[in-house]
């Protein structure tokens, strides 16, 4: 046996290198991503008996070990998870936010200046200027309309297009992790129990945390130091050394809307939006399903409401021709998608029947055989009933053609549409309805001092097709008068009341005060009534009417209702997006204390070992020198 | 052992850190730079839709406020034109109080007729005036249509009995223009509820006068009729009624000048009637101003020879004073109500301009930035964000690298 001494000094050496390689190693990788610091686990050789005992025979590695702490491990995936998760929702959700933002590019002064308009043909029905303006103020109204909802189509691109790319990334990390996975095995097998292939377990961690940025998953550590990946709903993504693959799948319902699916050997599993909470995907998601949906119905509710109102007032007046007045928008109509897996044959319709009780959610109707369950999308709240036709929220959904069979669904989305198809119809700006089809008068022989009002034509249109006939009242008695003119059916002897309501021909007027007998009335053809702005008042008055949600909000109340719940689910999304900044943040500084690298520390270490080598190479020495003593002995 | 931070993390976390107080800094940069304290509705969700509310309602009172500017224009005109139709009243009247005179010779009352002639044109071009941009004051809302025009037959009126309105407070639609209907035509004759008249053959002076109403309560809207016959020297009258076709009395001696009371209207007839004339009363109707003028032209073209003919002209004009009279407060009655609506749109004016600046204070309130405040925010932060560079330079320096 050689010297001991020598070879204690060798194994401290060696120690000492080792020790500096890994504080090297170390310091060259304090900025890598993902990296754990590494330690020299050193343990003393076995000692040799004597019979003074045992005396110690030096030092050797026993492991690389990296500092490693599981559970804030899992933590920081977690947050990562949640973070992405905000992010995404934050950063999808400003774009709206920004959009609605803008002053002069919002909605509403554009809705202000079209009424504008109308009280300016109010104030000057004769005038071609002002008819000509309202025009323009109304061709800038829709063009807004129109350039919201193309940003948020836009947006709908977009976020397609992301879910795609994340798709991409998180299955080329899954690959990336199941090869991992046969690497560390392979290499664990190697070494005992303790000696890892620390970079490579890094590195795997460090794809996991990536691919908790784009979806949360559940990491599931095996006996064989492989990690098996599940996502939230306890779908397989990788198991060992196999990666499932993430596809996107036009919907069943609409085609446009991409839903997530999972690729096994043997199927396709689609997941629903809740399945996927967290990471990138379920950010936008979320987003997709839950605000861009919304927000765009809602600006396809008011593009309607709006549209509808203008044209119901057009059609119950009288254009400068002296003709009804006709639509002045084009409305967009709800859309009806049926299930690509519908085994039936039926072909759905819907039509807004109450504009003021449009909603702004999506709805499902299903089919069971028996009786349509329709669900309200937004709150998930349902209504059954056995037939069609049948109205929910002011939309009728009928049969065209075809029967359902037991199991078929349908997506009606009423108002999706409303805002990208709202378009100007009148070209002509005679043709815009300032006055009123009727006019009434009172006989000038009249010697009872009964005055008529002005009378208004009944809504809704179409208007009574005898609107125009002559109409006289005539009274017989001051209590009673009779009827004459076409489409009355002429009664006579009907009782009058000071002030009640008198309705023929699709019109209505007051008479108020005590007639004589003999006194006439007469309601006729409003022809060359070219100052009446009766109508142009009521459609001036639509700006303040309560049009909309059953009549409780108005067409601008409305508009700030949707900024505002933009710009709540905005501010939510700040501040949690902070919030899970924050605790990512404090999960990594925690994280980063037990297993990152300090310059400072590694410093000490190699000073430490650079001692520990000079010291073991004197111990070297001196075994040289011992060696010498003998040598010079002889 | 105590345990450090990685190095790496601590890089991060000071440069996140500066990143994020540089990013407060070019927001609070923004909000001085736009005055405003919403960049985005998510700043502030509720003042955003407040925002949105107010900048409308605002929008909408500058509307209303320009309605008022518009309306008032328009009632100025109506307010002007319907001066002079009454001072033009007060000229018919006065003309027609000369007229009546019995000392006037057939020429001096030609040149009065010659005068009402002019005074009518004058008034039909008045009820014809338009109210500066074309449209006619008194059309209704026939605005394009002459309202009145003349023929042989008279004065029609073309227009229609509608009134414009426009818009000039949130609840308050006000009435811009009115109809000559109302003004011109639809005037009750006589003394606007009955007429008295001598019947066509009269042959004595006797005249009656307008009357006036004793008891509203017993107006029943029957024609009468107050029948002279001579008995003996004396004249007795007989009234009837016409309508039923009832003899009410008979045989009252007549007193001349004597009211006498019918059916709740009271007349009084005064002069030499004869034996066989007669005189009725009948309820109002609506007379045209320019009827009443025509009528009174053509009662002193025909003249009023002796004693019935004086009568007859006497009593001609005093009834055409009458329904002119009707007419005429009909017109001041019309230009007290434009004057009220004037009165009516001068407050308005004042409380749109106080609602304007509630508006704008709310908006100030809601939107905009307390500068202020603002400015003392950026420097803070520009302390802060001194602050974080620098130790984080100091803490970056310090390692022990270097004194190895």
């Amino acid at each position: 046996m050689a010297n001991p001494i020598l070879g204690i000094g060798i194994s401290g050496i060696s120690t000492a290198q080792a020790g500096l390689l890994t504080a090297g190693h170390n310091i060259s990788n304090v900025n890598t991503p993902g990296y754990s610091r590494q330690e020299v686990v050193q343990t003393p050789n076995i000692a040799q008996y004597s019979g003074a005992g045992y005396i110690g025979r030096g030092v050797n590695v026993a492991a690389i070990q990296r500092a490693y702490d599981s559970l804030l491990q899992a933590q920081s995936w977690h947050a990562e998870a949640s973070l992405g998760h905000e992010q995404a929702m934050l950063d999808q959700i400003g774009r709206i936010d920004q959009l609605l933002a803008d002053p002069a590019g919002g909605l509403s002064p554009a809705i202000d200046a079209f009424f504008r308009g109308v009280q300016d043909v109010a104030g000057n029905p004769a005038d071609s200027a002002a008819r000509q303006g309202l025009l323009a103020q109304a061709q800038s109204l829709a063009s807004r309309f129109r350039q919201i909802d193309e940003q948020f189509n836009a947006l709908r691109t977009d976020v397609s297009s992301r879910l795609a790319s994340a798709v991409g990334l998180a299955n080329s990390i899954t690959s990336q992790i199941a090869q991992l996975n046969d690497r560390i095995a392979l290499a664990s097998a190697r070494g005992s129990g303790t000696q890892l292939p620390n970079d490579l377990l890094d590195r795997r961690d460090a794809l996991v945390g990536d691919l908790a940025k784009q979806i949360r998953t559940v990491v599931v550590a095996q006996d064989d130091g492989s990690y098996s990946i599940f996502l939230g709903n306890g779908q397989p993504l990788v198991l060992g050394t196999t990666a499932n693959r993430l596809v996107l799948m036009p919907g069943a319902e609409d085609p446009r809307q991409m839903r997530m699916a999972l690729q096994n050997k043997a199927s396709t599993l689609i997941f629903r939006t809740d399945d996927l909470a967290g990471g990138l995907v379920g950010g936008i998601l979320e987003f997709r399903d839950r605000v861009l949906d919304t927000s765009q119905n809602a600006l396809g509710r008011l593009a309607n409401s709006l549209a509808a109102a203008v044209n119901e007032q057009q059609e119950l007046g009288q254009d400068r021709s002296g003709a009804f007045g006709g639509s002045m928008f084009d409305v967009g109509a709800p859309q009806v998608l049926g299930n690509s897996g519908n085994a039936g044959g039926a072909s759905l319709a819907a039509v807004v029947s109450d504009y003021g009780a449009l909603t702004t959610s999506d709805y499902r109707l299903r089919y069971d055989g028996a009786a349509f369950t329709l669900t309200r999308l937004v709150d998930g709240s349902s209504s059954m009933f056995a037939s069609l036709p049948n109205t929910v929220d002011g939309v009728e959904l009928s049969l065209l053609s075809g029967a359902p069979a037991a199991g078929d669904s349908f997506l009606i989305q009423p108002t999706r549409r409303g805002a990208g198809s709202f378009a100007v119809k009148l070209a002509d700006p005679n043709r815009i309805a300032a006055a009123a089809p009727i006019r009434t008068s009172a006989s000038l022989g009249n010697s009872g001092n009964a005055a008529i009002s002005a009378g208004a034509v009944n809504a809704p249109p179409p208007p009574d097709p005898n609107l125009s006939q002559t109409v006289m009242l005539t009274f017989t008695s001051p209590t009673t008068f009779d009827v004459s003119g076409t489409g009355t059916g002429n009664p006579t002897g009907v009782t009058y009341l000071s002030g009640g309501s008198i309705s023929y021909n699709g019109w209505t007027v007051d008479i108020s005060g005590i007639p004589a007998t003999g006194d006439r009335f007469i309601v006729s053809s409003n022809t060359g009534g070219t100052g009446d702005n009766r109508n142009a008042l009521a459609l001036a008055a639509l700006q303040t009417g309560k049009l909309m949600s059953g009549g409780s909000d108005t067409l601008q109340g409305a508009y700030a209702e949707l900024v505002s719940a933009v710009g709540n689910r905005t501010q939510e999304a700040r501040v949690g997006q902070a919030a899970q900044s924050g605790l990512l943040s404090e999960v990594e500084r925690a994280r980063s204390s037990a297993t990152g690298v300090n310059l400072d520390q590694e410093a000490a270490s190699l000073l430490r070992y650079q001692q520990a080598y000079q010291a073991a190479g004197k111990v070297i020495a001196i075994a040289g020198q011992l060696f010498n003593t003998i040598l010079d002995l002889g | 052992m105590v345990t450090g931070i990685g190095t790496k993390w601590m890089n991060d976390n000071a440069v996140g850190s500066i990143l994020h107080l540089q990013a407060e800094q070019v927001k609070t940069q923004q909000q001085i730079s736009s005055g405003k304290r919403i960049l985005t509705p998510a700043d502030d969700p509720v003042a955003a839709a407040q925002v949105i509310r107010s900048l409308q309602a605002q929008t909408q009172n500058a509307r209303y406020v320009e309605n008022q500017a518009s309306a008032r224009s328009s009632l100025q005109f109506e307010e002007a034109t319907l001066a002079s139709i009454n001072e033009l009243y007060q000229q018919v009247r006065t003309a027609l109080l000369s007229a009546g005179n019995p000392s006037h010779t057939d020429q001096e009352r030609n040149i009065v007729a010659g005068q009402l002639r002019s005074f009518k044109e004058q008034l039909l071009g008045l009820a014809n005036a338009t109210n500066g941009v074309g449209g006619y004051l008194f059309s209704g809302h026939s605005e394009s249509i002459q309202p009145f025009s003349s023929a042989a037959g008279g004065v029609s009126y073309n227009g229609d009995q509608g009134r414009r309105f426009l818009q000039v407070a949130a609840s308050r639609q006000i009435p811009v223009a009115d109809n000559g209907a109302e003004l011109f035509e639809r005037i009750r004759a006589g003394n606007g509820v009955f007429v008295s008249a001598p019947a066509a053959g009269n042959a004595g002076s006797g005249w009656i006068s307008v009357g006036t109403v004793a008891d509203p309560a017993a107006l029943n809207g029957h024609s009468y009729r107050i029948d002279f016959s001579a008995a003996g020297g004396a004249f007795t009258y007989d009234v009837v009624d016409a309508t039923a076709g009832i003899q009410l009395t008979t045989g009252n001696a007549y007193v001349a000048g004597a009211s006498i009371n019918v059916g709740g209207m009271q007349v009084s007839i005064d002069g030499a009637p004869q034996g066989g004339d007669s005189f009725s009363l009948a309820p109002s109707t609506s007379q045209s101003v320019f009827t009443t003028l025509d009528m009174a032209i053509g009662a002193l073209a025909a003249g009023g020879a002796g004693g019935a003919g004086n009568a007859r002209l006497g009593m001609a004009m005093a009834h055409s004073i009458a329904s002119v009279d009707q007419a005429f407060e009909r017109s001041i009655a019309l230009r007290a109500d434009v004057g009220a609506r004037l009165a009516e749109l001068d407050s308005l004016s004042s409380y749109s301009a106080s609602l304007d600046g509630q508006f704008s204070e709310d908006l100030a309130r809601t939107r905009d930035l307390d500068l202020a405040a603002a400015i003392s925010e950026l420097n803070q932060g520009q302390l802060a964000l001194e602050a974080a560079q620098k130790s984080y330079v100091k803490l970056a320096q310090l390692t022990i690298f270097d004194f190895i």
